[in-house]
């Protein structure tokens, strides 16, 4: 499902938090919304999701106007930074809520969460007390939950942020096979730049409730559109992945590093904002961007 | 040495007042056990004289309303501390998660009944339902209960909802789950916990109201506190102290069921703000 903003702006309590912001999504696509905290990401999601109401502009969903359609109504599903499962359920009965809700009996409902739980890596799990888990069973527990809603759109909001760095890696990979096996659009909102290259086909760059950058990840990093954007990659991070035909390669990120061996490489930016690309092994040939 | 000294008072100071305090409780509640199966306990004598169960023989004998008197008390209870709960939730909902006009007059005003005398509080109340017609009646008592155990209802369900917000409502409804889908299967069992907290609170609340009672139902309605008094007052302590065992072992047997169920619904500890 193509997801269309347009022109949204939305004020609180006299404070304009986004000010006429408007970008696509592909259908199919893997978005991220990037910015700092407080850019007004998640409100962006919110009104996306339906659970805000924004004060100009128009949300489409493959050209059709959503505005009217109370959050339930919309198809999209979101999973929460704080996983947002429901305490008084079994683990197995959360991801079958959304089945509930639609109208699927039991034993259909049953059936297709513990399907579910087994494609989060979670199988067997489905008669656990949702207490019992730990902070990335929980998260994965919510992302089954979301995908068993069978939504036009996922939506992501900081789906990782909670969890340690060795666990962040697993969900990010999970996030992107799932993504992959499903076809359906996500639209992910993060402040880790280095996660919105990895992950994405489009990013959206947000700051101060404006657009800043629009564009494929590759776009932003060689050739920001503005100094916060640049500054959002850091002073100077190392990214390892590899390298094949000329292009270094990390996740969905592609960068081109004509004249850099095969094989394993890191992608170094430096605190001025010039990109390189260095091989690993064989005498440390690199390329500058 | 000298701070392990100190550390060794200080206890023994907690253990002192923690002593006093049982005591206060226990032999308070231990004499009026004693003294229900008392027949005769003259002064200055350590123990009574004579036993017997006269006192609760007329309880439960037809001659005294103290059966319908319990039910009534029951039923009231039951029926108050439910109004209080589901008002008190639904205030509690929309102070913490909806901005509106006049919020903090309303805030103000759901704890005014904490801070008016009770006396006065009746007398307004009366005032009130006798030109409305409830006065004198059932649920006239029902709503006065309810009215004195709403600020407790709204205090616990305010800390409650607050801690939970919208967060789990708005999951529900973006996996597709309309407005009541929502209240039924996701709102109400996951309060579920304070809820419970502030049903049992009501029950106690009502269950201890005489001069409201009194006034409201102008005599007519008798609860077990109503014809537990005149024994009271009159001097005959035997039945009196009988009145109040069973009553103590009534409200005492409501919060054990609301205990257990607590129990049951043990998910999350933090929330049980009463009991845990």
């Amino acid at each position: 499902m193509k997801i269309e903003l347009d022109d949204i702006r939305v004020v609180r309590g006299g404070r304009t938090i986004i000010d006429g912001l408007g970008f696509t999504v592909p259908a199919g696509a893997f978005a991220s919304i990037l910015g700092p905290s407080g850019a007004g990401k998640s409100t962006l999601l919110g009104v996306v999701a339906g659970l805000l109401v924004q004060d100009g502009g128009s949300v489409r969903f493959d050209g059709q106007a959503v505005d009217a359609l109370p959050a339930h109504k919309r198809g999209v599903a979101m999973v929460f930074q704080d996983a947002r499962l429901f305490p008084h359920m079994s683990v197995g009965d959360n991801v079958a809520f959304p089945l509930k809700a639609r109208g699927v009996a039991k034993a259909a409902r049953r059936a297709e969460a513990a399907e579910w739980l087994a494609r989060v890596q979670l199988a067997g799990f489905a008669d656990r007390r949702v207490q019992e888990l730990s902070g990335g069973q929980k998260q994965r527990v919510a992302l089954a939950r979301a995908l068993a809603a069978h939504p036009r759109a996922l939506l992501l909001d900081e789906p990782f942020s909670g969890l340690d760095e060795a666990l962040r890696d697993a969900m990010r990979q999970l996030v992107r096979s799932l993504h992959e096996q499903t076809g359906v659009t996500t639209l992910m909102v993060t402040h880790d730049a280095m996660e919105a290259l990895v992950m994405s086909d489009t990013v959206a760059y947000v700051h101060e409730g404006g657009l800043a950058q629009v564009g494929a990840p590759v776009d932003l990093l060689l050739h920001p559109a503005a100094p916060c954007v640049a500054e959002s990659f850091g002073g100077a991070r190392a990214l390892e992945g590899t390298v094949r035909a000329g292009a270094f390669s990390r996740g969905r990120l592609q960068v081109p590093a004509p004249g850099v061996a095969d094989g394993p490489a890191v992608l170094v930016r430096t605190a001025a904002g010039s990109v390189a690309v260095h091989a690993v092994e064989g005498g440390g040939a690199h390329a500058a961007l | 040495m000298a701070r392990r000294k100190g550390r060794g008072a200080s206890r023994a100071a907690a253990r002192v007042l923690v002593a006093v305090q049982l005591a206060i409780v226990v032999v308070t509640l231990g004499v009026m056990a004693v003294w229900s199966f008392a027949d005769a306990w003259p002064w200055p004598q350590l123990a009574p004289q004579a036993w017997s169960l006269r006192g609760y023989a007329i309880v439960f004998s037809g001659s005294s309303d103290g059966w319908p008197s319990l039910a009534l008390s029951v039923g009231i209870g039951a029926a108050s501390s439910l109004v209080a709960t589901v008002a008190g939730a639904m205030g509690a909902r929309a102070v913490c998660c909806h901005e509106w006009r006049g919020k903090g007059v309303f805030r103000f005003a759901t704890m005014l009944p904490f801070l008016i005398p009770g006396t006065v509080f009746a007398m307004g109340v009366q005032v009130a339902f006798i030109r409305m017609g409830l006065a004198r009646t059932v649920p006239g008592v029902v709503l006065a209960h309810a009215i004195v155990a709403l600020p407790y209802a709204s205090a616990l369900m305010i800390d409650v909802v607050r801690a939970q917000g919208t967060r789990l409502d708005d999951a529900a409804r973006l996996l597709g789950a309309g407005r009541v889908a929502t209240l039924f299967q996701v709102t109400i069992p996951s309060l579920a916990p304070g809820l419970l907290s502030a049903l049992s609170m009501g029950f106690i609340i009502s269950c201890s109201q005489y001069f409201l009672t009194l006034l409201v139902g102008g005599g007519k309605v008798r609860t077990f506190a109503l014809a537990m008094f005149p024994y009271v007052a009159g001097g005959d302590r035997t039945i009196a102290a009988a009145y109040g065992v069973i009553f103590m072992v009534v409200t005492l047997a409501v919060f054990c069921v609301f205990r257990l169920l607590l129990r049951r619904l043990s998910w999350n500890a933090d929330d049980a703000v009463l009991y845990e």
